[in-house]
């Protein structure tokens, strides 16, 4: 998988950071001071990630949970990310990453002690201070369980938030790699929540990540065993039979969990920076997008128009309600 | 036009010898052809690209510019005397990269040094399996100056701690020979390539049931281009029959060809439009003008009226009265089936 792994000289003892090197022990292994030093150093191009790609094992350094902005999850609370990863395994025609680091190269952060401590204290802070939960999100930079059978922290994780039942953690994928959650107990604020499409979606823009049939599954086994789950139908690529294929979508996830026992289910419709978008016409010059009906909004991001997204939110959302969903468990994901 | 950039004569020697080049009279070490020119371009980064864009200065055309010659191996597993397109090229302490072939998986990396040792190459080695000490510069000019640039490179030895340079120079004939071999391979692929060249779109620009201004040509060629990639067919299957049969003329049919192939790719802007349309049906009948921005984003429109009597007016603001604006805020919120 990885052509190679550069590792923090410093962290060569590191439970985590063995447990990953122990998993690819065919991969030339280079000792590094600080991964920062290399990745990103040079601008390499983000589709050599498909047979170049080198992973750096390190630590953290400065802030390790970030604000998340409005948009992110049910409103009315606040919301965090921690870094946990930089990168990604999959290859999503739409993925953000593409205009992002100047490297596809993985790295991979083993201070979860460190980063756990952040979110504790974050937690003990709002707590002093709100009776409302607190939500922290992994996965802002990566997929948050793509990797998680490797990595190995997801435990830790568990632990912590089993302590702080206000707080609320959501572990975001479009992987069916359940291996690790599968062996932990459930707990009512930890949700596993999956991104959705279509298959024919899945199949022409997740490349490299597991097919709808997977995911259903996924997330059939995690709902067997009592854990949470989430389900982000976002983003919609819009296509002459939108309707009828998220009408068998909702169908086939409804049959494995009904829908109103989803915690969240959030609606969003494709949309890129302008940066994002000139790295998708270099990387993907062939796509769909390039013949869609996208436009160039006033605020300089390439979207849907208006009356266009508001009509697939809405016609995505009235399809979950009408399938059992709680109305005010579905969200859109709108800017305006 | 391609300009051929070796770093060295060594290199370059059984081109000078058998392409059809005459040296120019101010500018030592570039040769000039009718459709291959010869440059070489010495060692670093800034000398090739200070003698890189001399000579294009000098060329008459932009042509495309190929750096060929030898380079080092960081990689013990890239064999001696292989030659390689090169995906990336990178640059010691530069944080810019250049690419052109997509379906290599070799880099390079232009050092700033002559003489690697193993820790060098031990640290070029994480970004690229070989190493030169041009073709950077030269990318970076062609990048700046609009060129093309595409790097063919043949190993010439392993980066160790041994001295190599002699028994490179020794060797320089041969590598040479080997070079202008795998160059007078590209050029008959290159001309076997040629003919099937992209002359699709054009068929319709000779039809005599329809006239296209040099805009709407341009439009044409987009939208079909547009539909081609979508939904997998080819120019001729785009049906014209419908609008050949019409009794218009070639300019009207034209317009409606054009606007029929914008409604195919448009289908869900075509919606809107529509919706639009029939809210502003009978104004626009009695002379008014709606403008609504282009791209459907704003909640506003421009609204203008030719009024040539009292009696217009009155009609006017009656039907105006009558224009319902939260029918109009519907359809800019997607309710589409108002
Ligand atoms: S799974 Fe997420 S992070 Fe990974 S490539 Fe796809 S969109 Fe990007």
């Amino acid at each position: 998988m990885f052509n190679k792994i550069f590792i923090e000289k410093d962290i060569i003892e590191n439970q985590f950071a063995k447990r990953i090197t122990d998993s690819f022990k065919k991969s030339t292994i280079i000792e590094i001071d600080n991964y920062y030093d290399f990745f990103g150093k040079v601008k390499k191009p983000y589709l050599q990630k498909r047979d170049n790609l080198n992973l750096f094992i390190a630590n953290k350094k400065g802030a390790l949970l970030k604000e998340a902005p409005d948009a992110y999850g049910l409103s009315g609370e606040p919301h965090f990310y921690y870094v946990h990863a930089y990168n990604c395994i999959y290859e999503c025609s739409y993925c953000y990453l593409q205009g992002y680091f100047n490297s596809p190269d993985l790295v991979l952060f083993v201070n979860h002690e460190e980063i756990l401590k952040a979110i504790e204290e974050e937690i003990v802070k709002h707590t002093k201070s709100s009776d409302k939960g607190i939500w922290f999100h992994a996965g802002e930079f990566s997929d948050s369980l793509a990797l998680s059978h490797i990595t190995g922290e997801l435990p830790l994780y568990f632990d912590l938030f089993k302590k702080h039942l206000n707080a609320y953690l959501e572990l975001r994928t479009k992987s069916a790699n359940i291996k690790e959650i599968e062996k932990i107990a459930p707990s009512p604020n930890i949700v596993t929540s999956f991104s959705l499409s279509p298959d024919e979606r899945i199949k022409a823009h997740d490349y490299k990540t597991p097919g709808l049939r997977a995911r259903l599954k996924a997330i059939e086994k995690l709902h067997n065993l009592g854990h949470p789950i989430g389900i982000h139908l976002d983003p919609i690529i819009y296509t002459t039979d939108l309707e009828d294929s998220y009408i068998q979508l909702l169908d086939q996830l409804n049959e494995i969990i009904p829908l109103k026992d989803i915690e969240y289910i959030s609606v969003g419709v494709v949309r890129f920076t302008k940066d994002v978008y000139n790295q998708v016409k270099m990387n993907y010059p062939e796509s769909e997008y390039f013949y869609s009906e996208l436009i160039k909004g006033h605020d300089g991001k390439i979207k849907y128009p208006r009356p266009m997204r508001h009509w697939i939110l809405n016609k995505v959302r009235h399809l979950c309600i009408e399938r059992g969903a709680n109305a005010d468990s579905v969200y859109l994901c709108m800017e305006d | 036009m391609k300009l051929l950039v070796f770093a060295h004569r060594g290199e370059a020697q059984t081109f000078l010898k058998y392409l059809d080049v005459k040296s120019v009279k101010d500018m030592n070490d570039l040769y000039i052809g009718d459709e291959v020119s010869v440059l070489l371009c010495g060692e670093g980064i800034l000398q090739a690209s200070c003698k890189l864009s001399f000579a294009l200065g000098k060329l008459a055309n932009r042509p495309e510019v190929i750096n060929m010659g030898i380079c080092g191996a960081l990689d013990q597993d890239v064999a001696l005397n292989s030659i390689h397109h090169i995906r990336t090229i990178y640059a010691e302490d530069e944080f810019k990269s250049f690419s052109s072939e997509q379906h290599t998986k070799i880099d390079l990396i232009t050092a700033k040094k002559r003489a690697l040792n193993l820790d060098d190459s031990k640290k070029l080695s994480i970004i690229s399996q070989l190493v030169d000490r041009e073709a950077w510069g030269l990318a970076h000019t062609c990048k700046e100056l609009g060129a093309s640039f595409k790097a063919i490179k043949l190993v010439s030895d392993h980066i160790t701690d041994a001295e190599v340079c002699k028994m490179i120079k020794d060797q320089s004939e041969v590598f040479s020979d080997m070079l202008f071999e795998h160059y007078q391979e590209l050029v008959t692929k290159s001309e076997e390539g040629e003919g099937a060249e992209d002359i699709e779109y054009m068929e319709i620009f000779s039809n005599k049931d329809f006239y296209l201004t040099v805009s709407q040509k341009r439009q044409y060629k987009n939208l079909i281009k547009a539909i081609i990639t979508k939904e997998g067919i080819t120019e001729k299957q785009i049906e014209l029959s419908e609008f050949t049969s019409l009794d218009k003329t070639p300019k009207e049919r034209t317009k409606l060809l054009l606007s029929s192939l914008n409604r195919r790719l448009f289908p869900f802007k075509t919606k809107i439009q529509d919706r639009l349309e029939s809210l502003t049906n009978e104004m626009k009948f009695n002379g008014a003008d709606f403008k609504f921005d282009k791209n459907f984003e704003k909640v506003s429109f421009n609204f203008s009226a030719h009024i040539d009597s009292e009696k217009a007016k009155d009609h006017m603001s009656e039907l105006l009265k009558k224009f319902s604006w939260s029918d109009f805020e519907k359809v800019m919120k997607g309710e589409l089936d108002v």
